[in-house]
């Protein structure tokens, strides 16, 4: 409990220290709302030459925009830390954090927000309660339900997906990792259907984009039985689990080599 | 109490052949170099005790503060801080320590040092009425009040520095380590830096382990001194068993008009010549045994095969100790 108070007391220093900035507040802020608008009109773009990518209309695959927007926002609005930590290496971070009598994990937890992620956040909940409202759905209890769990397990996934890579760079002294995982961020935002076997098992299992978004979105429309929402639960495990054990690893390999 | 037994540090090093092609040969085949850091160090400090740790840039000083506040595993060897070991306990350790490294802050760099402080406050979970203690004793001896309120960013490096030994010290740790943290300041910081440290040592008991290339540091601050140099301890002693034992040597640094050919040889061939160089092409440095030579007949010599523009005598120092303690560990290699 002891540690959640000192999570949120970490945070609303960040905050202050951010509006010390009045300028960078309103263009991060800002630049949050744009990017994400221009993500949207490349979807646009899209179904204006076509009716439906893989069975699913303009609205429906702007429901999977919206569920990836709000996972990215979320985790650059409230867990910028988990980014770039071999950044945090060099200068020389983790040797602070390692004499602090806090985990590792609390402390790159807390360590920074952006507002950036307001805007995406905001622009995410948006679309998706637009196209949403747009689709006739019948909101039966379960279906709430699904909705709720996606967007509290949805931030999760995407944090801990992010963490995990962050911490493989530092592991593999490298940053190649990222690129491909950050690429693979991109094919969430479409129809699972869409890519060819290996890569769908790859978006449920290891780098779980899809359960981010195509999961609960396929339940709520109707396009996969109610059973297969157990892909989220078991994604949120699963990638907590194995960034759990690369940042361990990470860090075993930092107290081996410093800096 | 702090305890090292066979302490031992090693490194490995990517061995790279320069350009692309090195970059490539080193990516299928790459071949390391092992330095060894720390090379078996021991020591025991106890309670209470101001230490400290010196050598030469690259001996392997950071590398053992680093192991010792649990940021480095230990290749090899143990460390005990009251009993814990700092790598595999590294919270219960942190309770117990405060770390000062000073060519970094501890502080958060966007926030006012009185945030940071407060957040530390609650992290350490220091108990109101020893944290108010704890602030004025700053305040009388640091004067932080002026700079409260700014953050971190805004500070001179005087100012940081004493946020930064203030935040290290506001848990009442049992153990201090202090890494350089007096690099760069000026004189009236640094007198304050060290009149805190000489308090909290005297008269809080805690224990200190000082690293620093400014040796009014260690002569202000400890009463004991080790020595490393490449990653081993060449000395470990009182620092007052230390100027009993060296007989120092006298010192005399001559400004010649210019180079005599001859001169260096002949004063090495002397007895009771301990040191004869060139400091660069104009000063001549000796040093001689006060038993047999006086600085004047020195100087007279000398002036027979050159012309002397000035001279001085180097008084015995800590430093002139610790010269003649790295040379004499060179000469056993």
């Amino acid at each position: 409990m002891r540690s959640v108070q000192i999570f949120f007391q970490m945070m609303a220093a960040n905050l202050r220290g951010l509006m010390a900035f009045k300028a960078d507040f309103l263009v991060s802020f800002s630049a949050g709302l744009l990017s994400q608008t221009i993500g949207l009109l490349f979807l646009g773009v899209l179904f204006s030459n076509i009716s439906t990518v893989a069975g699913w209309t303009v609205f429906e695959a702007a429901v999977l925009y919206g569920y990836m927007f709000v996972g990215e926002g979320m985790m650059t609005l409230f867990f910028q830390g988990t980014n770039g930590l071999w950044r945090q290496v060099r200068r020389g971070e983790i040797d602070r954090y390692m004499l602090r009598p806090l985990s590792l994990e609390q402390q790159i937890f807390g360590r920074d927000i952006n507002l950036a992620g307001a805007g995406t956040t905001m622009t995410g909940l948006a679309v998706l309660g637009y196209s949403l409202s747009r689709l006739n759905i019948d909101w039966s209890w379960w279906r709430i339900l699904v909705l709720l769990a996606s967007l509290i397990l949805g931030p999760i996934i995407r944090v801990n997906i992010n963490f995990a890579c962050s911490a493989a760079v530092l592991l593999l002294d490298g940053g190649g990792i990222k690129g491909i995982v950050d690429d693979l961020y991109e094919m969430g935002k479409y129809p699972l259907d869409i890519y060819p076997k290996a890569f769908r098992m790859l978006l449920l299992t290891l780098v779980p984009y899809a359960a981010i978004s195509f999961v609960p979105a396929a339940v709520l429309l109707g396009k996969r039985p109610v059973a297969y929402i157990l892909f989220l639960p078991a994604a949120a495990v699963l990638i907590l689990l194995l960034r759990k054990f690369v940042f361990h690893k990470a860090i075993e390999h930092y107290e081996g080599a410093g800096n | 109490m702090i305890t090292a037994r066979a302490l031992t540090k090693e490194f490995k090093i990517p061995r790279k052949q320069p350009g692309l092609k090195g970059a490539i040969r080193h990516l299928i085949h790459g071949t390391y170099d092992c330095k060894r850091a720390v090379d078996g160090v021991d020591f025991s400090i106890e309670q209470g005790e101001a230490v400290a740790y010196i050598g030469p840039n690259g001996a392997g000083k950071s590398t053992t503060i680093k192991m010792l506040t649990g940021i480095l595993r230990p290749t090899s060897g143990e460390i005990r801080i009251h009993g814990v070991d700092p790598q595999k306990e590294r919270i219960k350790n942190a309770k117990n320590i405060g770390v000062v490294f000073g060519q970094r802050t501890q502080l958060w760099w966007d926030i006012p040092v009185e945030e940071s402080f407060s957040l530390l406050k609650n992290i350490y979970q220091v108990p109101d009425e020893v944290y108010s203690e704890n602030l004025r004793l700053f305040q009388e001896i640091f004067g932080l009040s002026e700079f409260m309120g700014h953050s971190a960013r805004k500070l001179s490096l005087g100012q940081r520095m004493r946020a930064d030994l203030a935040a290290a010290l506001l848990h009442n740790p049992s153990t201090v380590f202090l890494d350089e943290p007096t690099i760069g300041l000026d004189i009236g910081t640094k007198e304050a830096m060290r009149e805190l440290i000489q308090k909290i040592n005297r008269e809080r008991g805690v224990t200190i382990i000082l690293t620093s290339h400014d040796l009014r540091d260690v002569e202000d601050i400890c009463r004991r001194i080790i020595v490393i140099d490449h990653g081993k301890v060449v000395c470990d002693q009182e620092i007052r068993a230390l100027v009993a034992q060296y007989p120092m040597d006298r010192g005399l640094q001559i400004t010649l008009s210019a180079k005599s050919p001859g001169l260096l040889e002949a004063l090495r061939a002397k007895e009771g010549i301990t040191h004869a160089a060139m400091e660069d092409t104009h000063t001549l440095s000796v040093e001689f045994d006060p038993n047999l030579h006086t600085a004047f007949s020195l100087v007279k010599e000398i002036d027979q095969s050159a012309v002397i523009l000035d001279f001085k005598l180097k008084e015995p120092s800590i430093e002139r100790m610790i010269e003649q303690i790295y040379r004499s560990g060179e000469g056993a290699k």
